[in-house]
């Protein structure tokens, strides 16, 4: 182990969880696949003293459709899980898609929905995909569950609504007939945590219905690029250019490894433009 | 002709160390049990440069299980020395480079982020890492330099005292009058300013060093991934711990990648081995990756502005360098001939340039220490010297093809003596380029370039004429037993790092005595067993240990030969030697080698090395790349090359060879970039998350065809490979990219190619001036 010291616990129900985080104090952390954790640990970056493993809790597993008809999806979800299942496949195709643009297989094995969202990574994927399709976070701590929208429980980067006794129970993402949504990044390998990428949510019907634009990895968490979605729902021949031309307002991108904010403003209006078209593209293949 | 020298060889044997390495049965130093082992963690430095105040090791050393902590105060006390070049370069005036004293742990000031500063050595790794967190060193920051022009003007942060404006040697090489009278009458020059990135070795194993202790012996064994068992022994034994060869055993197993920067000693190992003799116990360490981000050396890190001249009719008159070379901090083992000597050897390519000239400044920076890396100075040189002849075909309006076909040295010109005096051994560089565009499908670019632009991309195609010149030291000689167990033993002091040395030295051994390679069997990598050896780099392996290991089995042939006679009860003269036995002329009456040795006893074999090193491999590649002009980002769609590497012994070995190296200048063309902040002189590519190795579905399938003339240098032929590859394989690549670029009106392009860098390129071409 490379890891400084630490205790290690494994909870086994939700209370054994609230009360063995009691127990270990603030600092605490809790595991469920590790693949954000476990390397911070290994470059000895944080010192959580304890970890709390909650990876036999059954209440965070399991993909199910719940009485209003939303696709409850389990903290504890792997994204080869949510990548192979049948429902989610039905019910929200795009969450499949997104899981083969995360990481590398072995990652995807350990990883989670949970886990992606409690880190807030602003270039991941599977948050930006929550917020695309407005799904709600389900938060539980020892008062009880609440119910987050993805956009309000995203606060900033590598931060998010969380109360700090809380965690992430599921995800659940509503019914939406007719719409459909497609995501697209462009990273610098395959596998890469990507230069930009895009979820774009449209529909019933045309493209240009109800537009819902989300970017990641152009801003300190997912983007909802509301002026290029007012710009596209006015639909015609323009629509596309005024949209690219307006996401100037909606995206501040800061500088990283790969690029600075005027080669990311140009990636996101690529990405506008492609994912738009690869819209219609499925809409004429029906 | 050498080809007929051994009709055995060429055969596509497959690697006879893989069933072992595929099936778990590698033996890494890590895998190597030491049971009772202590476990050192090295304490490094924070900061690029800062003076050291005395340090307090109290509270780690009250930590449970730790054994020692270490700081400079104990191995300057322990009179540990400098870990030394062991090649130099000189001044226009003669002056020997400046090389101040590289010790395991420096005293008084550290120059780089990572470097050692306190040693821990506790029962568990654990402990020790644990009891590191208390080690306090006080420092006090200094300004740091990481670049090499920044490094080289006047008033930056002084690395070394000894050392005024940073400056190590101002190296030149060459005619400078007859280059200026040539630019002078010149019809044209063309012209590039060209900044090479610093790139990591990423060997799959990184390195790692267990230290045992023989109380009987009083001796250490140290065992270490390393490219050559015997120059490690000598640097430590005889400059940096100052004990008797005698002491020290070094022992050599698997290695997972060497590529050069396996050659140098390092402090661990140093500090490792003395730490073992110290507390008379073994001591083991083993590097994660950001140690060998930080630490390691590094290569290429070169800043160059070269100009080509060229007469009315195009061809080239001269070709002159002003150049900054980053040493990094220290002088490391080999590259004082790195960049200079490297850059010496291919600055003419495969062309009749009549003067050349290189001016070089050699300057230290608060960096890792830069040292040889696959192809040692020379794939950075090519890629800004095919550049700038692609440029030249650009400016005056020539195919650059034909560019490269007026200008190369021809066929009947070998041996050819170079501008800056190397002489090219053989070669066909009009035959390389007539199989290079056919095995790359030049004739098809054109449809596959319109088929490209209707689906909106770019697409160009670039060709690079590349070589190598390899080096090396021949120090080896070559044992060679026959055993009466009917297997053959041969024990040589070049190094295999993953490169198959088993299968083709095999091969050279089955050829010569007539036996299948299954009985043969390599042992390399023990300076108890191997009296001595240059190790392995510089492509010449198979040069160095493949010949002498052929004068070694005729040793073999000729010492079996009496026992055979007298077994035969014949006269010597009326036996020959032919698959495997002795025949008495005439008759049917034969005795085998391994039979000869069942009744007789071993048969030994010795030679030593009597050929030459030098050996130039060539090449030419071809490479089409597909570039999104929306987001900048380069596919390497197809990558050929044809070659000439003089004798091949196997060609699924050569094929293996050739395809790392084109990925490994595929890495360095479109990803790779050990890039430090300038203002803290902080690694900024400290872990994989932040250095871009290529994928395998960043590289096309690589394709070559074989044009070989054999090399007159050595009795078989052979020429070294293990780095032309690399030579070229970034330079094709960029100009592939500036051949789709520069109709837009890209001019100059800098390494390596990202989606950002090229994406502005074209912005800022776009943009009216």
């Amino acid at each position: 182990m490379k890891s400084p010291p630490l205790g290690y616990v494994r909870a086994m129900d939700m209370p054994d969880v609230f009360r063995l985080r009691a127990n270990a104090g603030p600092d605490a952390r809790v595991l469920a696949g590790g693949q954000s954790l476990l390397p911070t640990l290994a470059f000895r970056l944080s010192d959580p003293g304890t970890l709390i493993d909650i990876t036999r809790v059954d209440a965070l597993r399991g993909i199910r459709l719940v009485a209003d008809g939303a696709l409850r999806v389990g903290a504890l979800t792997t994204h080869a899980e949510l990548g192979r299942d049948a429902l989610v496949r039905v019910r929200v195709p795009v969450l499949a898609d997104a899981v083969g643009l995360i990481a590398h297989p072995a990652i995807r094995n350990r990883g989670t929905i949970g886990g992606s969202l409690a880190y807030a990574d602003p270039a991941a994927e599977l948050p930006a995909v929550c917020v695309a399709l407005d799904a709600v976070v389900i938060a539980v701590g020892p008062a009880g569950e609440r119910r987050i929208a993805a956009r309000d429980f995203l606060t900033g980067l590598f931060t998010t609504a969380l109360a700090g006794d809380e965690l992430i129970a599921a995800v659940e993402f509503r019914p939406m007939p007719g719409r459909r949504t497609v995501i697209h990044e462009l990273a610098r390998r395959s596998g890469d945590y990507a230069m930009a990428g895009i979820v774009l949510a449209a529909g019933p019907g045309t493209p240009t219905h109800d537009p819902r634009p989300v970017f990641f990895g152009v801003g300190d968490r997912p983007i909802l690029a509301t002026r290029a979605a007012a710009c596209l729902a006015v639909g015609g021949a323009a629509a596309l250019a005024a949209a690219q031309a307006a996401l100037d307002g909606d995206l501040d991108p800061p500088s990283d490894q790969h690029g600075g904010p005027a080669f990311k403003r140009q990636l996101a209006r690529v990405l506008l433009a492609r994912a738009v078209n690869s819209l219609i593209d499925a809409r004429d293949a029906r | 002709m050498a080809y007929d020298v051994l009709p055995g060889l060429g055969q596509p044997v497959r690697r006879l160390e893989d069933p072992r390495l595929l099936t778990g049965g590698g033996r890494f130093t890590d895998d190597v049990a030491a049971p009772g082992a202590l476990h050192a963690v090295f304490v490094r430095s924070p900061h690029a440069h800062a003076t050291l105040l005395p340090a307090d090791t109290t509270d780690a050393r009250a930590m449970p299980g730790v054994v020692a902590v270490y700081t400079a105060v104990d191995t300057v006390a322990a009179g540990l020395g400098h870990n030394p070049a062991v090649v130099e370069i000189k001044d226009a005036s003669g002056r020997r480079h400046i090389e101040p004293p590289r010790l395991p742990m420096a005293p008084d000031k550290v120059r780089h982020v990572g470097e050692v500063v306190a040693m821990v050595v506790a029962d568990t790794l654990e402990r020790a890492k644990d009891a590191a967190e208390l080690v306090e060193i006080g420092y006090e920051p200094l300004p740091a330099v990481v670049t090499g022009d920044d490094a080289a003007a006047s008033g930056a942060p002084r690395v070394h005292a000894a050392a005024p404006g940073n400056v190590l040697c101002d190296w030149e090489r060459g005619d400078r009058a007859a280059v200026d009278a040539a630019f002078a009458r010149a019809a044209h020059v063309s012209r590039v300013r060209f900044r090479s990135p610093r790139i990591l070795a990423s060997y799959l194993e990184t390195r790692s060093a267990l230290a045992t202790w023989d109380a009987a012996k009083d001796q250490v064994t140290l065992t270490t991934p390393s490219q050559g068992v015997h120059v490690l022994q000598r640097l430590l034994c005889d400059n940096i711990l100052h004990v008797p060869r005698e002491r020290l055993r070094v022992v050599t197993h698997d290695v997972g990648g060497g590529f050069g920067p396996r050659l140098p000693p390092y402090a661990e190992q140093s500090l490792v081995v003395w730490a073992a003799l110290t507390l008379k116990r073994a001591v083991r360490w083993s590097q994660d990756r950001t140690e060998h981000h930080l630490a390691d050396t590094h290569a290429r890190d070169l800043i160059a502005e070269a100009s080509l001249a060229l007469d009315a009719d195009g061809r080239f008159l001269a070709i002159k360098v002003d150049s900054i070379a980053n040493f990094g901090a220290f002088v490391s083992t080999v590259n004082p001939t790195i960049p200079t000597g490297g850059m010496a050897k291919v600055l003419t390519s495969l062309y009749d340039i009549p003067a050349a000239h290189i001016a070089m400044r050699c300057v230290f920076s608060n960096t890792a220490p830069v040292d040889a890396f696959r192809g040692a100075g020379k794939p950075e040189t090519l890629v800004f010297v095919e550049h700038l002849v692609d440029k030249a075909a650009r400016e005056t309006g020539r195919d650059p093809i034909a560019l490269r076909r007026l200008n190369f040295v021809r066929a009947d010109a070998f041996p050819y003596r170079t501008a800056l005096g190397y002489r090219y051994d053989s070669g066909d560089f009009a035959r390389l380029m007539d199989e290079a565009l056919r095995v790359g499908d030049h004739s098809g670019f054109a449809t596959r370039r319109a088929a490209s632009i209707a689906r909106g991309r770019l697409r160009g195609f670039g060709v690079a004429g590349h070589l190598h010149g390899s080096g090396g030291w021949g120090d080896e000689t070559s044992i060679v037993t026959v055993g009466a167990d009917g297997t053959i033993e041969a024990r040589t002091g070049t190094q295999s790092q993953g490169q198959g040395h088993a299968t083709v030295y095999a091969q050279v051994l089955a050829a010569s005595l007539g036996v299948p390679v299954e009985r043969i069997r390599i042992v390399q990598g023990d300076s108890d067993r191997i009296p001595r050896g240059g190790g392995t780099g510089g492509s010449s392996s198979m040069i160095i240990s493949g010949t002498t290991m052929k004068r070694a089995a005729d040793v073999v042939i000729a010492a079996a030969k009496d026992r055979a006679a007298d077994l035969l009860e014949a006269a010597a003269a009326d036996l020959v030697y032919d698959d495997g036995a002795f025949t008495i002329v005439g008759t049917d009456r034969r005795i085998g080698l391994f039979e000869i040795a069942a009744r007789a006893g071993a048969i030994e074999g010795r030679a030593d090395f009597a050929d030459t090193v030098e050996t130039w491999p060539t090449g030419v590649a071809t490479c089409e790349v597909e570039i999104d002009p929306e987001t900048g980002s380069v596919a390497v769609a197809r990558f050929d090359a044809a070659v000439d590497v003089g004798t091949v012994v196997n060609p699924l070995l050569l094929a293996g060879q050739l395809h790392g190296g084109y990925a490994t200048g595929l890495g360095q063309a479109l990803m790779e970039s050990a890039v430090y902040d300038r203002e803290s002189g902080q690694l900024l590519a400290a872990t994989l998350m932040d250095y871009a190795l290529p994928r395998a579905d960043d590289t096309p399938l690589f394709g070559h065809a074989i044009a070989s003339t054999p090399s007159p240098n050595n009795a078989l032929g052979i020429k070294g490979v293990g780095e032309l590859p690399t030579n070229g394989a970034a330079a094709a690549i960029l100009n592939a990219v500036m051949d789709a670029l520069a109709p837009l009106g890209v001019v100059d392009l800098q390494l390596p190619l990202t989606p950002h860098r090229v994406w502005q390129a074209l912005q800022a071409a776009r943009r009216p001036s």
